[in-house]
C-alpha cells in the first residue's frame, strides 16, 4: 500500500490552501488505523489496553500430531474423525459469527426475569403449577368458543333436519284480509286447481306378483313365467304389425304396379260417382260413426271418473314399461344365502316416477363420438425420422441418458 | 310456480356454482374455500306442507319416499353419488325402522327376488316399501341420477318432519337417543368418531330408544281405544274387541324369544322384523357393532342358520332356517319348525300380498296355512310329512275311519268343533315348547281316541257353551246378504246375476284345479310308497 501512496504523490501534486483541495490529499493510511481500533472494539474491545492474562493463554491441550503418533491403531481412526470435525473450509467459517462480538442491546431483547421482582407467594402459586379462578374460566371460555365454531361450521354443511312439528301450529293469519297476505308474500297467490291433484293414482310401490318369491310356490312361479312369456311374444307380435303395414307393403318400383295403381285410381273415382245412388246408406253410416263416437268419449269420461290410472304421454318419447324380473326355475336357489337379486331397484323407482306422469320418459342423451384424429404425411416431410417420439419413448431415452452420464 | 320462494333462492344457488367454478378456474383456491363456505342453503319446509296439509295425507304417500331413502342409503361412497344425501337418508330410514320397532306397526314381509317388501299399519295407514337386498351395487346405466336425487332431497324433508311427529305422538326423543347410559351424553361434544359409533349402534336396532318421561307405558293407551264407530251395535264392539285382542297377540308373537343370528343371514331385516314383534336379538360382537348377548348364552331359544351343516350345536335351543321368521310373521302365529331346520328343504314362501276372492282356486300350500292359522286341524292329502305317512303305515283302515268319523262329527255340532279348535290351540301351544310334532300328534290322536270313548257312552261332562263371536257374525252376515238378495231391483237384477254367474264359473274352474291337484298327489303318493316297498 506505501508503494502505491507514493506513486500518487508522486502524481499529486496540489497546494493545499484552498479548501476544495482538501479532499485530494490522501488519508488512507489514517483511516485503516481508525478502522482497525473499531474492529477491535466491536470484538472485544482495544488490544493495546488489554492485560497479558487477557490476551494470552496456556494451551493445555494435547498436541493432536503428538497424540497421533502415540496412540496405536485401533485408536487412530477415532482421532483422524476428531481432526476432521475441527476442520472447517474457510469460506463457512467466514459465515460464522465472530463468538467476540457481543449483541447490542436492545431493550426488547433484554430479559429481566420477572419472576425474581414478583412476590413471594405468586412465585409459589406459579411454580405449583396451579390455575386461578379466570384463567380456568378463560380456558373454558376458549374450550366453548372452539366448540361452538366447530359446530357453526359444521352445521353450515350439514342439511336441514327436521326441528319442529310442521303440522303443529295451526294457522294463525286465517283471519287476516287475503290482499293483504298476498302482498306481504305471507300467503301464496291463488294456485290453478291442478297444481296440488296427484298425478296419478297409481300405487307407488307396486306389489309383486307371488311367483318373484324368491323361494315360490310352482304354481304362482308358473304364473309368473307364463306372464314374462306373453310380455315377449306380444312383442314380436307388434314387430310383425308394423312389419305387415309398412315393409310388407311396400312397392317395388315396377311399371305394372304403377300402371295398377292407376287402375284402381280410376275404379275409385267411379265409385264416388256411383255413391251419388246411395246417399241414404251414407247417412245411417255416418249417424252410426257418430254414435260409436259417442259411446267412446262416454267411456273415456267413465275412465277418468274412476281416477286417473293411466300413463300419459309427457315428452316426445312413450313409456315402456320395464322387463318383469323373473328367475328361471333352474335358477331358484331355495336358499336366503344364495339368492342373487333380480333387477335393479334404482331403475324400479325411476320407472314408476314415470309410470305414475310425475317425470317424463325420456331418452338419454348420447355421447358424442370423438374420432381420433387422422394425420396425412405431406410429401414436403417424407424425411422425418420414422420413429416418432411418444411418451414412453421419450422416457425410455431420458433414463438411458441418465444411467450414461452417472 | 314463478311466485314460489324457493325460485329465488335458486337463483342464488346458480350464482354461487358461477363464482365458484371461476374461483377454481382461477386458481384462487382461498377465495374458492369463502365462496364454498358461504354456500347458500334453502329449506323445503313450506313446499312440504303445501303438498301435505295434514299429517295423515303425508303418511298415505309415504310409500314412494320410504323406497327412495332405503334405497340411497345402499349406496356407495362414488363420484355420480353425493354422500350427504345418503347418509341423511340412512338416519332418516333408520328413525323409521326404530319407530315401526316401538309402535309395534309391522305387519307383513316378503322377500322378492328384487328385494325386500314391507307392509306397516302406522296410524289406519297402510304403507308399503321396498329395501333392496344388501349385495354389491351397480348403478344402472338408464338413470339420471340429478333427478333422483331432487326428489330424494324433498323427501329427506318430508320423511324428517314425520319422523319428528311419529316419534312424539310415542313420546320418543326425536333425534333419537338410546336407553342406556353411554348415549346420555349429548352428541354435540362428541368427537365425530364417537358420533359414528353412536350412529352405527342406533342403526343395530337392538336396543330400544328413550322416552321423553319415563314410566309412562306408552303402549297402554294404543291398545286399548279400538275404534267404537256403532257402540249400539253389541256384536260390532264384541268383534272390534276380538280384532284388538288378536292384534295384541300378533303384535308381541315373538314376545320371550331370544334369537341369535349366524353371521351369514341378512341381519338388518331379521333384527328389524324379530324386535317389531317383540322378541330380543343378537349376533357375534365380530360381525357388527350393538350385539347384546354372544352364542354361549344358554337362555337363547332361537339360532338363525342358513347353512346346510354346523359345527357345534346347543341343546339348549333351536338351529332353523331365516325362512321361519318371515313366515311366521305372515301367517300370524308361530310355525312348526322342522320344516326350518338347518339343511331341510323349505316350504315356499308365499306373498302375504295376495288374498284369494271367495270361490277362487286356493292351492293347497295356502289352504293347509290358512287352517293353521284358524286352528282347524284337517288332515289334508297336502301334508307330505315324513310322520304323516308313518302314521299311515302304522295303521292305515283304523286311523282313516277314525278321522272321517270325527269330520261328520265336527259337522254335526259346532260347539264341539269349537271345544275341539280350542284343545288343538292348546296342544299347539306346548308343541311350540317341546317341539316335537309327532309327539303332539300322538297326543291328539290319544285324545280323540278318549273323545271317541266318551261318544259312545250315553252320558256327557257337560262343557262350558262359548259362544265363537265370529262364527256368529258370518251368520248375520249371510243373512242379511240374503235378505238384500230379494230386496233388489228388477232393472239391477241381470246385472246381480251376471256377477253371480261369473262367480260360479271361477269356482267351477277352481273345482277342477283342486281335482287335478288332488290326483297328482294321490299319484305322487303312490309312487313314493312303491319306491319304498
Amino acid at each position: 500500500m506505501a508503494n502505491n501512496v507514493r506513486k500518487n504523490l508522486k502524481k499529486n501534486r496540489i497546494s493545499k490552501n484552498k479548501k476544495r483541495s482538501w479532499k485530494n490529499i490522501d488519508i488512507e493510511d489514517v483511516e485503516d488505523f481508525l478502522e482497525g481500533e473499531r474492529l477491535q472494539e466491536r470484538t472485544g474491545g482495544l488490544v493495546r489496553e488489554k492485560t497479558d492474562k487477557q490476551l494470552f493463554v496456556v494451551d493445555k491441550k494435547k498436541d493432536l500430531q503428538l497424540v497421533e503418533e502415540d496412540t496405536d491403531s485401533s485408536n487412530k481412526d477415532n482421532v483422524k474423525r476428531q481432526r476432521r470435525e475441527q476442520k472447517q473450509l474457510r469460506c463457512h467459517a467466514n459465515l460464522l459469527p465472530d463468538p467476540n462480538i457481543k449483541p447490542a442491546r436492545i431493550k426488547h431483547n433484554v430479559r429481566i426475569d420477572k419472576l425474581e421482582k414478583r412476590p413471594k407467594a405468586v412465585v409459589e402459586r406459579i411454580q405449583s403449577g396451579k390455575l386461578t379462578y379466570t384463567q380456568i374460566k378463560a380456558q373454558q371460555q376458549r374450550k366453548k368458543a372452539l366448540n361452538e365454531r366447530k359446530e357453526q361450521r359444521r352445521s353450515k354443511r350439514q342439511l336441514p333436519t327436521a326441528d319442529y312439528d310442521l303440522w303443529g301450529a295451526e294457522d294463525t293469519n286465517k283471519n287476516e284480509d287475503p290482499h293483504y297476505m298476498m302482498v306481504t308474500k305471507k300467503k301464496r297467490v291463488n294456485v290453478p286447481k291442478h297444481y296440488l291433484k296427484k298425478p296419478s293414482e297409481i300405487a307407488a310401490v307396486e306389489l309383486p306378483h307371488p311367483g318373484a318369491s324368491y323361494n315360490p310356490a310352482y304354481d304362482d312361479h308358473q304364473e309368473l313365467l307364463e306372464k314374462a312369456h306373453n310380455v315377449e311374444v306380444n312383442k314380436v307380435k307388434e314387430e310383425q304389425k308394423i312389419y305387415n303395414a309398412v315393409d310388407a307393403k311396400m312397392p317395388k318400383t315396377d311399371w305394372d304396379t304403377i300402371e295398377e295403381k292407376l287402375k284402381t285410381k280410376v275404379a275409385a273415382v267411379k265409385e264416388r260417382e256411383r255413391d251419388i245412388y246411395r246417399l241414404k246408406t251414407i247417412k245411417k253410416e255416418i249417424l252410426q260413426d257418430e254414435k260409436k263416437k259417442k259411446e267412446k268419449a262416454l267411456e273415456r269420461q267413465k275412465r277418468k271418473a274412476v281416477g286417473n290410472t293411466e300413463t300419459r304421454k309427457l315428452g316426445k318419447m312413450k313409456f315402456e314399461e320395464p322387463c318383469l324380473e323373473i328367475k328361471l326355475s333352474d335358477e331358484i336357489e331355495g336358499s336366503l344365502r344364495l339368492l342373487k337379486p333380480e333387477g335393479s331397484l334404482f331403475e324400479d323407482r325411476f320407472k314408476s316416477l314415470q309410470k305414475r306422469n310425475i317425470i317424463e320418459p325420456r331418452l338419454r342423451a348420447k355421447k358424442q363420438k370423438h374420432y381420433a384424429p387422422k394425420y396425412f404425411e405431406k410429401k414436403s416431410h417424407r424425411n422425418v425420422p420414422e420413429i416418432v417420439l411418444t411418451r414412453k419413448v421419450s422416457d425410455y431415452v431420458f433414463t438411458l441418458l441418465n444411467k450414461l452420464f452417472k | 310456480m314463478a311466485h314460489e320462494p324457493v325460485i329465488r333462492k335458486f337463483r342464488e344457488f346458480k350464482h354461487f356454482v358461477r363464482r365458484l367454478r371461476k374461483a377454481i378456474n382461477k386458481g384462487n383456491s382461498d377465495a374458492a374455500g369463502r365462496i364454498r363456505a358461504n354456500k347458500p342453503k334453502y329449506k323445503l319446509d313450506h313446499i312440504v306442507k303445501e303438498r301435505y296439509p295434514s299429517f295423515i295425507d303425508a303418511l298415505r304417500d309415504l310409500d314412494d319416499p320410504l323406497s327412495m331413502l332405503f334405497l340411497f342409503a345402499t349406496f356407495p361412497k362414488t363420484t355420480k353419488t353425493h354422500m350427504e344425501f345418503i347418509q341423511l337418508a340412512r338416519r332418516l330410514s333408520v328413525e323409521f325402522l326404530h319407530y315401526v320397532i316401538a309402535s309395534h306397526s309391522l305387519r307383513k314381509v316378503f322377500i322378492s327376488i328384487k328385494g325386500i317388501y314391507y307392509q306397516a299399519e302406522i296410524m289406519d295407514q297402510t304403507i308399503n316399501w321396498v329395501v333392496p337386498h344388501k349385495l354389491g351395487y351397480e348403478h344402472p346405466s338408464d338413470v339420471d341420477y340429478r333427478i333422483m336425487q331432487t326428489f330424494v332431497e324433498f323427501y329427506t324433508t318430508l320423511v324428517g318432519f314425520i319422523n319428528y311427529k311419529l316419534y312424539h305422538s310415542l313420546n320418543l326423543h326425536y333425534p333419537p337417543k338410546l336407553e342406556i347410559e353411554g348415549s346420555s351424553i349429548p352428541i354435540q361434544d362428541e368427537k365425530s368418531t364417537d358420533r359414528e359409533l353412536m350412529e352405527e349402534r342406533l342403526a343395530a336396532l337392538t336396543q330400544s330408544l328413550k322416552t321423553i318421561d319415563e314410566g309412562g307405558g306408552e303402549d297402554e293407551p294404543e291398545i286399548d281405544d279400538f275404534p267404537v264407530l256403532n257402540a249400539d251395535d253389541p256384536d260390532r264392539v264384541e268383534q272390534a274387541k276380538v280384532e284388538a285382542e288378536k292384534l295384541k297377540k300378533f303384535q308381541n308373537l315373538f314376545k320371550g324369544l331370544k334369537f341369535f343370528l349366524n353371521r351369514e343371514v341378512p341381519r338388518e331385516a331379521l333384527v328389524f322384523i324379530i324386535r317389531s314383534f317383540g322378541g330380543e336379538v343378537s349376533w357375534d360382537y365380530t360381525v357388527a357393532v350393538g350385539s347384546t348377548f354372544q352364542e354361549t348364552d344358554e337362555s337363547i331359544t332361537h339360532q338363525i342358520v342358513d347353512r346346510p351343516k354346523l359345527p357345534r350345536q346347543y341343546l339348549s335351543r333351536y338351529y332353523i332356517q331365516p325362512q321361519w321368521v318371515f313366515d311366521c310373521v305372515n301367517a300370524k302365529m308361530l310355525l312348526p319348525m322342522e320344516d326350518y331346520f338347518p339343511g331341510a328343504v323349505l316350504p315356499p314362501h308365499l306373498s302375504p300380498f295376495v288374498e284369494e276372492q271367495e270361490g277362487e282356486y286356493v292351492p293347497p300350500e295356502k289352504q293347509a296355512l290358512l287352517n293353521k292359522q284358524q286352528g282347524i286341524h284337517v288332515d289334508s292329502g297336502v301334508e307330505d310329512d315324513a310322520s304323516s305317512e308313518e302314521e299311515e303305515d302304522e295303521g292305515e283302515d283304523d286311523d282313516g275311519d277314525e278321522e272321517e268319523e270325527e269330520e261328520l262329527d265336527d259337522d254335526d255340532s259346532d260347539e264341539d268343533q269349537d271345544v275341539d279348535d280350542d284343545e288343538t290351540g292348546d296342544e299347539r301351544e306346548e308343541e311350540f315348547k317341546k317341539g316335537k310334532k309327532r309327539k303332539m300328534e300322538e297326543k291328539n290322536k290319544d285324545a280323540k281316541k278318549s273323545k271317541k270313548q266318551h261318544m259312545n257312552l250315553s252320558v256327557e261332562a257337560g262343557s262350558v257353551e262359548e259362544d265363537n263371536v265370529e262364527r256368529k257374525l258370518q251368520r248375520q252376515k249371510a243373512e242379511e246378504r240374503r235378505l238384500g238378495e230379494m230386496m233388489i231391483p228388477k232393472k239391477k237384477k241381470r246385472l246381480y246375476e251376471k256377477i253371480m254367474f261369473s262367480k260360479k264359473k271361477t269356482a267351477q274352474e277352481a273345482r277342477i284345479l283342486k281335482e287335478k291337484r288332488e290326483s297328482i298327489d294321490k299319484i305322487q303318493k303312490k309312487e313314493k310308497k312303491k319306491q319304498k316297498k
